[in-house]
């Protein structure tokens, strides 16, 4: 049986098509309604919104081969952003095989690339496949070419299809029939299951999304984790069809799931193995690591009340997302709230939103900061995810920072504005190549922390949008860091402080207490702001005071209407965060983000 | 007897001004004839309640009732309050300058109206044609005379500021005009640009501009001085009086005081209910005709909402509230509300004085501000 299944997941850049060919794989393996598929392959409203996939979603297809026999398709489905590049490193590991879209009328993006790359490393059978060839815009041979270029595949093997018109279909599953491998494992072997995803069931408790590499579970077989070293007892083991679907046992080489009484995310992390508890498996399968988050911010209550329900709505919602930390810490300006720990920027903003939405809290985040490590001179070193945490100056012997490496794929006409903005992100060139079509793949080595700030928007409104984006973690690195205190009237706000570097210290000091001046609403006194280097103030700005706010008229026939207006009034208030006497709105924390592109 | 004011809506003029977003509009004689019709009837409704009651003051408001004769206009005055009961009442009838003449001033003088409002809105003609007023600054100072000659010793003028285009400069002429015109008592309004007029649409659409809010608060405040020089009490937001001449009629709206409001969209406010009419005038008629109460809606606030209401309402006048009478009156609501006052006040938004709480003069230009936080 096990020669009869197939492992292969789909990789493709945002709004290439990656769904809609899911969906035809799908109908054309008997699973018909639409409804359904987007219940399987698009749980969350969010999802469909932003166009993309947090989750992976496996399903298992049936398919009749030309040959005439039956095999076992297993579609995993990946997150398509690069927040997500481990938990896509993982789904890959599941698999042998990779179906490699692109859309013919873009081409191929730095996503499409970065992905490839992964699966390339993890020795997957490749399958392009060029999709919107119904476009009129399409330019399927170039597409073949690029792609032949960029990646080295035999552009011969190139499939061409329309996933929208259902073109090349049924091409495409006799290729991951007849070019991708079985798997190889070794069914009498002891148990080695990879878990690449899992969620929270209410009933169940947490359902790890499994492959099994080596061997077989079944009910009520012992289990350990050997990441973690918990065992357990299997409750339940299924394959996925458009829901869970029981079975006895999973065998070698199949994908499915397993559920075992496991309370919390935490104790199955993605990427570990499962094994059998009577007789262990001697290594673990490789490329497991701790999951440790990139991107830091203080989520706070707007009403300091409301602390109790930010840490109950954090806590369900950890549930269902291992991959967010969090921890109670108090800020003299915004009291008391959490350092919540994220894989990147969208990791950050689904979360803030998520419990905006689901769990109706009313928030102040303050600006992303990376992990900084801070060396101090009696030899010792902390890591810093909060600013307003750093050591003083004359503690601190030297700094590091993390840096990444960024693929950036843009037409060549572009390549000029992407050096430049790369340049004021203290990008170090690496490399810059030519590929088919007129477009250039150019590497740096930037500072995540520059990321952060509003790099990718950016990147879009420099190239016209035509600038494609992907990086990963590349290593620590020394710098010239100092810390910007902000103060309203004479006092410091921890929360709206940033890491600078040194030589850029002064310009962005006035950037951003210009851009505080224009996010903070007038008040009824006037607001002093100032941007400090260690006690010394290198830039000012003020705030006047609110000449005019006043209902002129209110008579009998009035009230009703005028006391609405008031408390519309009021409602806005809500969305300020008071600290000290001073209103401050959301978009004043993330005022970072904001400022290059104003000036 | 409880005291009780009352309001009479004539909801028509000759032109629609470019500001107005009031239920009021140019109408054929006929309509005019069948909105009176109803009104006798709507106010005939209301005759038992209206004896049970002390009317204090009564207001012609509108719209312009000015362009109703006299003779209609008093005989909707003799329904709502027989003429041996007029001592000591305040009796107001707006006018606009264009539309009024010595004589029927004259009998309305005579025939029991005491105070009359004239809507002069600017003695600068072409601020008056950006307003898209029927009347001249001339037609204003000779209506004034004309009012003083019929016997009215209780005037009040109605100024706007803050128009589109205008500047400190344009508008102290206005001011010193009124103010050597010497009235008992100067509404002045900041403009406030109503969505869907056609003042506002001339903003909205980049033809004018509006003045920033510091010049609209300089205007403010130079009105505040020169009235203060002029022996005015600043005594509402909006109005200044001489001693004695406070409109006894307004201020029962900010004192929660009880009225009836008769007309097209007017509204009640009684034994703690709020009650509006339709805002249709077929509909008004149609009701009236089959003797039917033209109230559409009705609201009544309780606790703490009510006691914001009032407390807002009081803190529009220099006066303010005093304590021990909304402590009294709204018993379970006044300890919270009571901290956020404290707030007020440790902020210097509030001041209290022996119990009476209010905004100060300085600040009444911000009040919705200070008043949002009482909320």
């Amino acid at each position: 049986m096990q020669d009869r299944i197939r492992n292969f997941c789909i990789i493709a850049h945002i709004d290439h098509g990656k769904s809609t060919l899911a969906d035809r794989l799908l109908e054309a393996t008997g699973v018909k309604l639409r409804v359904q598929l987007e219940q399987v392959l698009d749980q969350m409203e969010l999802e469909r919104e932003k166009g993309i996939t947090i989750k992976a979603h496996p399903v298992r297809l049936e398919y009749r081969a030309g040959d005439g026999e039956t095999y076992i398709l297993n579609l995993i489905d990946t997150p398509g952003h690069v927040d997500f590049t481990y938990e896509v490193s993982r789904a890959l590991a599941a698999c042998e095989g990779a179906l490699l879209v692109v859309d013919g009328t873009q081409g191929v993006e730095a996503q499409t690339l970065a992905n490839a790359y992964l699966a390339m490393d993890l020795n997957l059978d490749l399958i392009p496949v060029v999709n919107k060839i119904d476009l009129p815009n399409a330019d399927p041979e170039k597409t073949k070419k690029e792609i032949e270029e960029t990646l080295l595949l035999d552009s011969r093997e190139t499939i061409l299809a329309s996933a929208k018109e259902g073109w090349g279909t049924e091409e495409i599953l006799e290729a991951v029939v007849h070019k991708i491998h079985p798997p190889s494992g070794n069914q009498n072997a002891p148990l080695r299951a990879l878990i690449f995803d899992s969620h929270y069931d209410p009933y169940k408790g947490v359902i790890a999304y499994v492959r099994i590499v080596d061997g077989s579970v079944k009910v009520g077989d012992k289990i350990k984790m050997m990441g973690t070293d918990l065992d357990f007892e299997v409750m339940e083991v299924g394959h996925f069809r458009l829901g869970m679907i029981p079975q006895e046992a999973l065998e070698t080489g199949e994908v499915g799931y397993i559920a075992a009484n496991i309370k919390s995310l935490s104790e199955t992390k993605v990427g570990d193995t499962i094994t059998s508890a009577e007789s262990p498996a001697k290594a673990p399968l490789p490329g497991f690591r701790h999951l440790k988050p990139m991107v830091y911010c203080g989520l706070y209550p707007t009403n300091n009340e409301d602390f109790p329900a930010l840490r109950e709505a954090l806590q369900k919602l950890s549930l269902n997302d291992a991959s967010i930390i969090f921890e109670p810490e108090s800020s003299p300006a915004l009291g008391f709230g959490f350092r919540c720990g994220f894989l990147g920027l969208l990791h950050v903003e689904i979360v803030q939103e998520r419990l905006e939405r689901e769990y109706d809290q009313k928030l102040v985040a303050t600006a992303p900061s990376v992990v900084y490590r801070v060396y101090l001179r009696d030899g010792s070193s902390v890591e810093i995810d909060n600013p307003a945490k750093f050591p003083s100056p004359e503690q601190v012997d030297h700094i590091e920072e993390p840096y990444v490496r960024a693929i950036i794929l843009v037409p060549q006409d572009y390549v000029g504005p992407m050096m430049e903005l790369a340049q004021n992100k203290r990008g170090v060139f690496k490399n810059m190549e030519y590929v088919e079509g007129g477009r250039v793949i150019l590497t740096y080595e930037l500072p995540l922390a520059d990321i952060l700030f509003d790099f990718y928007d950016q990147l879009k409104s420099y190239s016209r949008g035509y600038a494609s984006f992907d990086y990963e973690f590349l290593e620590y690195r020394k710098t010239d860091l100092i810390k910007l205190d902000i103060l309203l009237n004479g006092k410091p706000v921890d929360a709206l402080c940033y890491i600078l570097p040194q030589e850029k210290a002064y310009e962005q000091a006035r950037k951003i207490v210009t851009r505080l001046r224009k996010s903070i609403p007038r008040q009824l006194f006037e607001v002093a702001i100032q941007g400090a280097i260690g006690g010394r103030v290198i830039a000012r700005e003020t705030i006047k005071p609110m000449r005019k706010n006043v209902l002129a008229k209110c008579y009998g026939g009035d009230v009703t209407r005028k006391m609405k207006l008031l408390e519309k009034q009021k409602e806005g208030k809500k969305r300020l965060k008071q600290v000290g006497n001073v209103e401050i709105p959301q978009e004043a924390f993330l005022s970072m983000l904001k400022i290059d592109r104003e000036e | 007897m409880k005291p009780l004011s009352v309001y009479v809506h004539i909801p028509f003029c000759l032109r629609k001004c470019s500001y107005c977003d009031f239920p009021s509009f140019p109408a054929p004689m006929p309509l005019i004839s069948d909105y009176l019709e109803a009104l006798k009837v709507e106010i005939e409704l209301y005759r038992e309640f209206l004896s049970l009651r002390e009317v204090e003051t009564i207001y012609f408001g509108g719209g312009t009732p000015s362009i109703i004769n006299s003779e209609e206009l008093l005989s909707l005055l003799d329904l709502i309050i027989p003429e041996k009961q007029r001592e000591n009442k305040e009796i107001t009838l707006e006018a606009n300058p264009g539309t009024v003449n010595f004589l029927s001033l004259k009998e309305l003088r005579d025939g029991g109206f005491n105070r009359i409002s004239l809507g002069v809105q600017s003695f600068l003609d072409s601020e008056l044609s950006l307003l898209e007023r029927i009347h001249t600054s001339k037609q204003a100072f000779e209506a004034f005379e004309m009012a003083r000659e019929a016997g009215f010793s209780n005037i009040n003028l109605d100024l706007i500021f803050g128009l589109p285009g205008q500047n400190l400069g344009d508008f102290l002429p206005s001011l010193e005009a009124a103010v050597k015109l010497a009235p008992e008592h100067l509404s002045l309004y900041c403009l406030s640009l109503e969505k869907g007029t056609r003042l506002w649409t001339r903003v909205q659409s980049g033809e004018l501009d509006s003045p920033s809010d510091e010049t609209v608060a300089r205007m403010y405040q130079k009105a505040c001085q020169a009235m203060s020089l002029n022996s005015y009490e600043h005594y509402e937001i909006s109005n200044f009086a001489r001693s004695g001449y406070r409109s006894r009629h307004n201020q029962v709206y900010w004192h929660y005081g009880e009225y009836i409001g008769f007309g097209l969209e007017a509204v009640s406010f009684h034994d703690g209910i709020r009650r509006g009419n339709t805002g249709k005038i077929e509909q008004y008629i149609a009701r009236a005709r089959e003797r039917k109460s033209p109230v559409s809606y009705q609201t009544g606030k309780k606790g703490a909402s009510a006691l914001q209401e009032e407390a807002v309402l009081h803190l529009r006048t220099s006066d303010g509230f005093r304590e021990d009478e909304l402590a009294q009156k709204y018993p379970e609501a006044f300890p919270a509300f009571k901290k956020k006052l404290e707030d007020l006040r440790e902020k210097g938004l509030l001041l209290e004085n022996n119990g009476q709480w209010h905004i100060r003069e300085e600040h009444f230009f911000v009040s919705l501000e200070i008043m949002a936080q009482l909320l």
